[in-house]
């Protein structure tokens, strides 16, 4: 029961994948990072992991982080960490 | 300490209009004068002198070099952060950061851009915090090619050097 | 030693003195924002408004600048906040500082009113008052374009000559944007100062100086943040951070959260308008973003300009972001407030209390706002006195979102509350720098504190306060502290176990905190991984500077500020938030989305050795070595 999950990367993902926007099968996040490992290898699902992850815009850590589920539609963001003031 | 400029000043202005730090003063055909406080003895107005009318404090009399024998900046790409301490410091505007190569990248380091520009003034080798910079003696290639030749053949080296001298007596007045 | 050496300029006498910092002053106060602390605390007479005649203002480096050490173009000004009353710094990158230093001098102690606009004109160690007519009325870029073209200045917009409340001072492209320098600097007819010389400034021990440096920038190029991401994104990077932990305020502060806040974010903005990225002289880290505007290669936004004049004003539209960024710094004006007395301004319409042309969602016709404001023309006179003075007048002090006067800056303290507690506790007022940062560590950074427990913040906002000032008052910028977050949590990342855990272990350290405070002047040590910048101070002028001390100058300097701000009539109901802040959830149903400032604060005025009363005890001023 898998649903189609809209996703975005950014910074050195995009260069592992080739692509800026992606669409994979996943019912929640950790899912969608093996997924992630099953496309485009495991560097991607690493470099995936240590990113900052937002659901429809919202940090998973302030979500359910990785057993965060996801539905039909859900946009999912991969975020290079950041810095600054 | 400064250099001086002595009697023989003929008030060109070469000196003035090329002064890395704007040390020179004095109106056209009067002598000019080095602002002592301001000096840093790069030697520039020395090496533009025809007059040789630029001394060192301790009275050595600096000797003109044509412009295409001074040193030009090198820069070590790989030592350069890009801090751009040389660019604020470069007053004739030869050097600047480079352009990115591809979007995104960040690995951009100091170039010479308009070599033509440069006085060789060495206070972007000496300011460089990195050490990233130095004044390497005379451009590789034509000079290089020149000198062969020169070692080959004395006479076609001589003849060369004096049909590159209108040409260098041209691009010396480099601030008009 | 190599003593300072500070101009004293008398603009209504026209008289000049060169006076020599002494050497106690120098080894206990070294330079920057604390030295000028204490020197307002010297000069400045007692309760004068910050646009008299009579009011003080000092321009004034750090021993760092201009050596070269990485990062250290950064010169202060310090001087009467005109929105607060209090004391204010603010801080800039161009090249004036370094500039100044190699004409001899280390600061300016300026005081009284030019009857003429002036150009204060340093060069080789003499200070020359030049009439400045005919650039008064100019904007900044073109005020600068008018003086000497290898000269370092600092000069003001339209905005400052008007004497707008948040007027900035501008040198080359950076700015020291926050508390009203510019009007100061335009209440005293002050239009520009430039300086040049060739004088480098002295470095003590030169060659371990040298390889000091060489390490410390390949440190800087290795870590993470300073060497991957604020190159990559700059400060904008942390647009979309903030949003997916719900700390970008939107609507005025009315959110935390902003669906189409991307739009705006520094990775659109790093793939769509970035040109390269660019640097303040002597910086590796390079954050400064060039975008391109009417064809035009100029300074692009940083995260809190792309906040409050997007979310903050519930729009979204990067175009009208980089041009107002422009404009405002053409103007010589501060986004930070600018934006944040537009937001309140939308929401006194939203409400139905005053009509100032403005709405929540339009950015089109802020552009020409700014002029107007710039100019003071009409109504909007008003807007440039700032949103404190808007709510004395217009009521809605609940939501004017301010602390002390001072607009906040883009950090939603309901999902950060030590920012909050920062917000509330800093001397200049709502800013995000003065108030220790803590949104860093916990609601945008790769390390996330609980940011919604009150629990060990207070220890770690006086740590983190004492940390940054201290490295602007060596003249360092405060992004090269931001190594401090070792780099092991950025490969990890947020997600992962051991940086949960480090998080979580941080929230409980505020005993650990307070006890290293305690002890500080023994900390003999200095390394890369905390504050790199005590050993390039101890290298530059000799003086015995290591971590703990480094730490313990900018709790000297927070004391002597906050001492300023107390004998200028400031008291501790000054310590306060908006009612929004402390009282309203931000998300409805969930009562610890407010920041509990009253839980906080007491323990901060204890880790502070301040009273009840948030005055610093005579017990602790002995400690710092400070006489008033």
């Amino acid at each position: 029961m898998s649903a189609k999950i809209q996703v975005k990367y950014w910074g050195e993902l995009i260069t592992l994948t080739g692509k800026k926007d992606d669409e994979l099968e996943a019912s929640s996040v950790a899912e969608l990072i093996k997924q992630l490992e099953k496309t485009y290898g495991k560097a991607a699902a690493k470099e995936g992991k240590r990113m900052l992850i937002a659901v429809n815009g919202t940090n998973i850590q302030l979500l359910e982080r990785c057993k965060t589920r996801l539905n039909e539609g859900d946009r999912v963001a991969f975020l290079p960490l950041s810095g600054g003031g | 300490m400064s250099y001086m400029i002595t009697e023989g000043c003929i008030g060109c202005g070469l000196c003035k209009r090329n002064c890395p730090v704007f040390a020179i003063s004095g109106e056209p055909k009067q002598m000019h004068r080095i602002n002592p406080k301001r000096c840093i003895e790069c030697g520039v107005c020395g090496r533009l002198c025809a007059k040789g009318a630029v001394q060192t404090s301790k009275g050595v009399v600096l000797q003109r070099v044509p412009k295409k024998d001074w040193p030009k900046p090198h820069i070590n790409e790989k030592l350069c952060s890009a801090c751009s301490i040389c660019v604020d410091s470069c007053a004739s505007g030869a050097l600047k950061i480079a352009m990115p190569k591809f979007k995104g990248d960040i690995d951009v380091a100091a170039e010479l851009t308009a070599p033509e520009k440069c006085v060789a003034c060495a206070l972007c080798e000496k300011r460089c915090p990195l050490g990233a910079i130095r004044l390497v003696p005379v451009p590789a290639e034509p000079s290089s090619a020149a000198a062969q030749k020169n070692e080959a053949k004395p006479d076609a080296g001589r003849d060369a050097a004096s049909a590159a001298s209108p040409e260098s007596k041209a691009s010396e007045e480099v601030r008009v | 030693m190599n003593l300072p050496v500070y101009a004293y300029i008398n603009l209504s006498t026209g008289e000049l003195e060169k006076r020599t910092i002494s050497e106690s002053y120098f080894k206990k106060y070294i330079g920057g924002k604390t030295l000028a602390a204490r020197l307002l605390l010297d000069h400045y007479p007692p309760g004068v408004d910050a646009l008299a005649p009579e009011s003080v203002i000092i321009v004034n480096t750090g021993p760092l600048n201009g050596t070269g050490a990485p990062s250290s173009s950064r010169f202060n000004i310090s001087f009467k906040n005109v929105l607060s009353g209090g004391v204010a710094s603010s801080n800039c990158g161009g090249t004036f500082g370094v500039m100044m230093k190699r004409a001899g001098f280390d600061g300016l102690v300026i005081s009284g009113k030019s009857e003429h606009p002036v150009h204060i004109c340093i060069t080789d160690g003499d200070v020359e008052l030049l009439d400045a007519s005919e650039l008064w009325g100019l904007d900044a870029e073109k005020t600068q374009e008018s003086l000497p073209k290898h000269h370092g200045k600092l000069v003001i917009g339209q905005a400052g000559e008007n004497l707008v409340s948040y007027a900035s001072a501008v040198s080359g492209e950076r700015v020291a944007g926050r508390c009203g320098v510019g009007a100061v600097f335009g209440s005293k007819n002050i239009k520009a100062i430039s300086a040049f010389g060739t004088a480098e400034p002295p470095v003590l021990n030169k060659k371990k100086f040298d390889e000091f440096v060489v390490k410390w920038v390949s440190f800087l190029k290795k870590h993470p943040m300073t060497g991957d991401c604020l190159p990559h994104y700059g400060s904008a990077g942390l647009v979309n951070k903030a949003n997916a932990n719900w700390a970008l305020p939107t609507r005025n502060f009315q959110r935390g959260h902003y669906e189409q806040a991307d739009k705006v974010s520094g990775e659109t903005l790093a793939d769509t308008r970035l040109v390269r990225n660019s640097s303040c002289v002597s910086c590796p880290i390079r954050c400064e973003r060039r975008v391109m505007l009417d064809g035009k290669e100029v300074k692009g936004p940083e995260y809190e300009t792309l906040g409050l004049f997007g979310p903050n004003i519930d729009a979204c539209n990067m175009d009208d972001i980089l041009r107002l960024n422009y404009v405002c710094d053409i103007l010589g004006m501060d986004t930070i407030s600018a934006a944040g007395s537009i937001a309140f301004a939308m929401e006194l319409k939203e409400k139905g209390i005053a009509d100032f042309g403005v709405e929540f969602g339009r950015t089109d016709n802020l552009v020409d706002v700014m002029y107007k404001i710039a100019n003071r023309e009409g109504i909007y006179s008003e807007l440039a006195n700032g949103s404190k003075w808007l709510s004395e007048k217009y009521g809605g002090k609940e939501f004017a979102m301010h602390s002390k006067g001072l607009e906040m800056a883009s950090y939603e303290p309901r999902r950060s509350v030590g920012m909050g507690l920062g917000y509330a506790t800093g001397n200049r007022g709502g800013c995000h720098l003065n108030g220790g940062y803590l949104a860093l560590l916990e609601s945008v950074g790769a390390l996330s504190l609980d940011a919604q427990s009150p629990r060990s913040k207070a220890q770690l906002t006086v740590f983190m306060q004492n940390a940054l000032e201290a490295v602007s008052a060596s003249g360092f910028c405060l992004f090269s502290a931001q190594t401090f977050v070792p780099a092991v949590f950025f490969k990890l990342g947020p997600n992962h176990f051991i940086t949960r855990m480090a998080g979580r272990i941080m929230t409980f350290s505020g005993p650990l905190v307070r006890f290293i405070l305690n002890i500080a002047p023994a900390l003999w040590i200095n390394s890369f991984y905390l504050l790199p910048h005590a050993e390039a101070v101890r290298l530059v002028t000799g003086i015995r500077m290591y971590t703990g001390q480094f730490v313990r100058l900018g709790e000297r300097s927070f004391n002597l500020e906050r001492l300023f701000s107390l004998r200028e009539g400031l008291t501790a109901a000054d310590d306060t938030l908006p009612d929004r802040m402390t009282k309203t959830p931000q998300v409805k149903g969930r009562a610890d989305t407010v920041v509990p400032l009253d839980v906080m604060l007491p323990k901060y005025y204890k880790t502070r050795g301040w009273d009840k009363n948030g005055v610093p005890k005579p017990r602790t001023l002995r400690k710092l070595g400070i006489e008033v």
